[in-house]
C-alpha cells in the first residue's frame, strides 16, 4: 500500500495541523565528529554497541544498529584531480567523504506496515516509532527495512531504531543529533522547508563542480514515497551502503495476496479433485 | 544500460594470467562489503514452521476431501496429523519471538499489510476448527457443528499452507521479493506433496491410495514450480547456485522427490511406499531450508540490492 501523500500522519489518522518533521543531513559539510552519534546514545540511552576497530577509516561503528540509532560513514576516494590548490600546494587525490545514516522514517514505511503487533506506529509528527512495552520481538520488521536500519537487541528481544527523538519533538525540542551537530550538517525542521533548502544547497553544490551530488530520499515519487529523513550526497548512495533505489516490500502487498489466493484456491481445488477419485 | 548489465553478470576474476578480459571489470560499490541490508532475524524454528504447518494446512483440506470420498481412515488421520502439526508449530512460532511471553500481542490489531498479523487471526480460527471437527467425531457429539467445522479447516488449509509465502515475500530480502509471484505455488505444492506423504507414511495399507495420488502429482508440481522460480529468478537466482547450503539443500530436495515419486509409483509394496511418502516430507523440508538459507544469503551480499534494484530500474 503505497502512500503519495506527504503527510503520512493523516492517513494515521492524526487529526492536527502539525506539519510533518524530518531531517535533511547534508553530507558535504559533514565533519565526521560524530557527535549526532554520541547525542543520540546519551539522550535516549541506547546501550553500548562494542568497542571494536573495524578498520573502516574513521567508522568503528559500523552500521545502524538496534544500538547505534546514527552512523557517521566514512569514504576515502581517489580522485583525478590534479588542481593546484594554492601557492604550490596540489590536491592530494583523495578525497574524505563523511555522512551521519539514521533511521528514513519512510513515508510507506515497510516495517510499519508489516509489524503483527502495532507496536510501530506513526506519529503526529510523521515519523515511525517503536513502542518498547507493544514489542514482541517478532523479527519481521528487521526482513522488511530496504535500508538495514531496525534491529533486534540482543538481551532484549525487541527491536529499537532511531525515534526522531519523539519525546523530544513532543516537548519542543530539536532530537539531540541535530542540536549536536556542529555544522548543521544535519538540519531538523519541517519536511517541506528542508526540501526547498536542499534544492538550493544542491544547485550551490552543482554549481561549484559537485557533478555526483545529488538529493537521496526528496522524492515522492521513489519506491518508499519519499524519506521523512532524506540526504545531499556526493556519489551514489551505494557507496556510503546505502540502497540506490530503495522500494517498499508492502508496496506490492495486493499482486502477492492475489498470487497466494490463486495458490491456495489450486491447492484447495486439486487435493479436492485428486482425493474424490475414490479410493 | 549495458554497463548495468555488465555489473549483473559479473565475470569471475580469470585464473590464467595471460588472457585480457575485453569486458572492463565493474566491480560492485558498496561500502566496505557490509551488508546493506539486516539479515532476517529468524531461527531454524521459522522454515520449521513452513514445513509443519505447511504440512498442516494441506492435510486438513486432504482430511476434507477424504471424508467426501468416504476414506474416514484417511480423513480422521489426517486431520489429527494437522492438529497436532498446528500445536508443533505453535511452540516453534512462539520460541522464535524474541518476548516469547507477549506473543499475544499478535492479537492487538489485524493488517492486511502484515502478512504474520492475518497468517496468526487464521491459524487462530484453523487449529480450534480442527479441533472441534476431531472432538465431534471422536465423541459422536454435534455432527452438524462437526461438519461444519472440518467444512471450515479444509478450505482454510490452502491459507495456512500459502501465506507464509506471501510472509516472505513481502520483505526487502531480494531472492524472497523477487519471486513472490512463485512462491505461494512452491509452497501450495510443498505442502500438498508433504501431507501427502506423511498420510502415505501414517495411513492403513487400504487407506493410502488417495494420499499417495496426492503426494506424487504434488512433487511434480513442486518440481515444476521450483524449477520455473529459479527461471524467474534469472540474476536472483544466484544464491540458489552458489551459497553452498542453499544449493545442498535444493539438490537434496529435488533428489528425494524424485526417489518418493518413483518408490510410490514403481511399486506396490506398500512399505515401500511408505519410504517414499518420507521422501515427500524430506524434500518439503530441505526445500524449504534451501529457500531461506537463499534469502539471508542475499540480504548479506550487498550486490544483491545494488545490481538488483539497478537491473529492475532499467526493466
Amino acid at each position: 500500500m503505497k502512500l503519495t501523500t506527504s503527510d503520512p500522519s493523516k492517513v494515521a489518522g492524526w487529526n492536527t495541523n502539525q506539519p510533518r518533521m524530518g531531517f535533511f543531513t547534508d553530507t558535504s559539510i559533514c565533519i565526521g565528529c560524530k557527535a549526532c552519534e554520541v547525542a543520540c546514545k546519551e539522550w535516549n540511552q541506547v546501550p553500548e554497541d562494542g568497542l571494536n576497530f573495524l578498520g573502516s577509516s574513521y567508522d568503528n561503528t559500523g552500521s545502524l544498529s538496534a544500538n547505534s540509532w546514527r552512523h557517521v560513514a566514512f569514504i576515502e576516494q581517489k580522485t583525478q584531480s590534479q588542481k593546484q590548490l594554492s601557492d604550490g600546494i596540489k590536491d592530494s587525490g583523495v578525497r574524505w567523504l563523511m555522512s551521519s545514516d539514521v533511521c528514513k522514517h519512510c513515508t510507506s514505511a515497510a516495517c510499519l506496515e508489516v509489524c503483527p503487533t502495532g507496536a510501530l506506529f506513526r506519529t503526529e509528527f510523521g515519523t515511525v516509532v517503536v513502542q518498547s512495552d507493544v514489542c514482541n520481538g517478532c523479527g519481521y520488521c528487521v526482513s522488511a527495512c530496504p535500508f538495514g536500519v531496525i534491529d533486534q537487541r540482543r538481551g532484549d528481544g525487541r527491536v529499537w531504531k532511531c525515534t526522531l527523538c519523539y519525546d523530544r519533538l513532543k516537548g519542543g525540542l530539536e532530537p539531540a543529533c541535530a542540536k549536536a551537530c556542529p555544522t548543521k550538517s544535519i538540519q531538523f525542521g519541517e519536511l517541506d522547508d528542508l526540501r526547498v533548502a536542499a534544492r538550493k544547497r544542491l544547485e550551490v553544490l552543482e554549481a561549484s563542480g559537485e557533478t555526483k551530488a545529488q538529493l537521496y530520499g526528496d522524492d515522492e515519487k521513489d519506491g518508499v514515497g519519499g524519506f521523512g529523513a532524506f540526504f545531499l550526497l556526493l556519489d551514489e548512495p551505494q557507496v556510503y551502503g546505502l540502497p540506490p533505489d530503495p522500494i517498499s516490500a508492502t508496496n506490492d502487498i495486493s499482486s502477492e495476496w492475489k498470487s497466494a489466493g490463486k495458490a491456495a484456491l489450486a491447492l484447495l481445488g486439486s487435493i479436492l479433485l485428486t482425493v474424490g477419485i475414490k479410493k | 544500460m549495458t554497463e548495468e548489465l555488465n555489473i549483473a553478470q559479473k565475470e569471475k576474476p580469470m585464473k590464467s594470467s595471460g588472457e585480457v578480459s575485453m569486458v572492463p571489470q565493474i566491480s560492485p560499490t558498496s561500502y566496505y562489503g557490509n551488508p546493506i541490508l539486516k539479515s532476517p532475524t529468524w531461527k531454524a524454528d521459522i522454515p520449521t514452521y513452513f514445513i509443519v504447518g505447511g504440512l498442516s494446512g494441506a492435510s486438513a483440506t486432504l482430511a476434507l476431501g477424504a471424508q467426501f470420498s468416504g476414506n474416514l481412515s484417511l480423513a480422521n488421520r489426517s486431520r489429527v496429523t494437522a492438529l497436532v502439526g498446528m500445536g508443533i508449530s505453535s511452540v516453534f512460532l512462539i520460541k522464535d519471538l524474541g518476548r516469547p511471553d507477549r506473543f499475544y500481542n499478535m492479537l492487538r490489531v489485524i493488517k492486511p499489510t502484515s502478512p504474520m498479523s492475518i497468517g496468526t487471526w487464521v491459524i487462530s480460527i484453523f487449529s480450534p476448527a480442527l479441533a472441534v471437527g476431531i472432538a465431534s467425531d471422536l465423541f459422536s457429539v454435534f455432527p452438524f457443528l462437526g461438519s461444519a467445522a472440518n467444512i471450515v479447516s479444509g478450505v482454510l488449509g490452502p491459507v495456512v499452507s500459502t501465506y507464509t509465502a506471501v510472509l516472505i515475500s513481502n520483505t526487502a530480502v531480494p531472492v524472497w521479493h523477487e519471486a513472490r509471484k512463485e512462491l505461494p505455488f512452491v509452497f501450495a505444492a510443498s505442502s500438498a506433496s508433504s501431507a501427502g506423504g506423511l498420510a502415505t507414511f501414517l495411513g492403513k495399507k487400504h487407506s493410502i491410495g488417495q494420499a499417495s495420488r496426492v503426494s506424487v502429482l504434488a512433487a511434480v508440481a513442486e518440481l515444476f514450480m521450483t524449477s520455473y522460480m529459479d527461471n524467474k529468478l534469472g540474476f536472483f537466482a544466484r544464491p540458489y547456485k552458489e551459497n553452498k547450503k542453499a544449493s545442498l539443500l535444493s539438490k537434496l530436495s529435488k533428489a528425494s522427490a524424485v526417489i518418493g515419486i518413483v518408490s510410490t509409483i514403481k511399486t506396490h509394496n506398500p512399505w515401500v511406499k511408505r519410504l517414499g511418502g518420507l521422501c515427500f516430507v524430506a524434500s518439503s523440508a530441505f526445500l524449504r531450508f534451501s529457500i531461506f538459507e537463499a534469502g539471508i544469503e542475499s540480504t548479506k551480499d550487498p550486490s544483491y540490492v545494488v545490481e538488483g534494484q539497478k537491473l529492475n530500474r532499467a526493466q
